[in-house]
């Protein structure tokens, strides 16, 4: 009675791989991002699910959950580790020079945010997550996500543009 | 902001590791056993009345059976002094004015019984 019926656990673990499957893109990108390395974010997402697959049932919000732990987990590596070199780009290095420059003004400009807004940024653009389940996810109202969003957008937008003109001159 | 976003979304992200595939592979082929929740699975709202009303009724029943039967009727005189007999005590114990005090404690719960002679001077019991 206290362990899932044997169909039932197979139900569970194929569920929850084809919704790692569909969203490990995702997943890696936000780990990356909270962890800076490549390994630890590795590690952490490995740790989720196999947290997520001994919890034997599936939260009533996957996605939101998932990401929530995935954020609690990098954060304790991150804390363990104490790196202090930079966060690891989350965009591939691809395309010509202008491209490469573009791509690292944007990672400087990126970590020029605070941590929230800048996971707001990754979550919504990277990640393709609503307001609504950045909220479920970090525990705080729509209406703070929204505003971490669109200040971290703004942030952005100003360091883009001010770094542009200054390359120009 | 809407240009820019755009163009976030248009560039490619940082690909997970193979190694991240291959530990995911086997984690779900040999997943690990769930962990027993005999405290934290959910119950449900019927369950846990249906608990309270049962535990209830079982407690007021071994209540009942613990309980004496004559201890649940204490609304009789529970006390019941039998005393020496002597010069003073009748006019002490039958006397209206005298009993208004409490001399014995509550006169609405106490009994008095004047015997003629006693071993003891005085003896209490309670019934």
């Amino acid at each position: 009675m206290l362990k899932p019926e044997p169909n039932t656990l197979s139900e569970f673990v194929n569920s929850i791989r084809e919704f790692y499957t569909a969203h490990r893109q995702e997943l890696f990108t936000y780990a990356l991002a909270l962890t800076r390395s490549h390994d630890a974010a590795e590690d952490v997402i490995h740790t989720v699910f196999y947290n997520l697959l001994r919890r034997g049932r599936a939260p009533r919000e996957l996605r939101p959950y998932v990401f929530r732990c995935i954020r609690n987990a990098a954060l304790d590596a991150a804390r363990r580790s104490a790196r202090d070199d930079g966060p690891e780009p989350v965009f591939a290095r691809e395309g010509g020079a202008e491209d490469l420059a573009l791509l690292a003004r944007l990672d400087e400009s990126l970590a020029a945010l605070s941590d929230d807004e800048r996971e707001s940024i990754i979550l919504k653009i990277c990640d393709g997550l609503t307001l609504r389940e950045i909220a479920a996810a970090r525990r705080v109202s729509i209406n703070t996500a929204a505003a971490w969003y669109r200040r971290g957008m703004d942030k952005l937008r100003t360091m883009m543009k001010k770094e542009a003109t200054d390359e120009r001159s | 902001m809407k240009d820019l976003e755009k163009w976030l979304r248009a560039r490619a992200l940082a690909k997970p590791p193979e190694n991240l595939g291959k530990r995911m592979e086997r984690l779900f082929a040999a997943p690990p056993a769930p962990r027993r929740r005999l405290f934290s699975r959910p119950v449900a709202l019927w369950q846990s009345v249906a608990a309270c009303v049962l535990f209830a009724l079982g407690g007021y029943w071994l209540h009942g059976n613990r309980t004496a039967p004559e201890q649940r009727h204490a609304d009789a005189p529970s006390t019941v002094y039998i005393i020496q007999s002597g010069p003073i005590i009748p006019s002490r114990v039958f006397d209206a004015t005298v009993r208004k005090k409490p001399f014995l404690g509550d006169p609405a719960e106490t009994s008095v019984l004047v015997v003629p002679a006693l071993d003891d001077a005085t003896e209490k019991g309670t019934v």
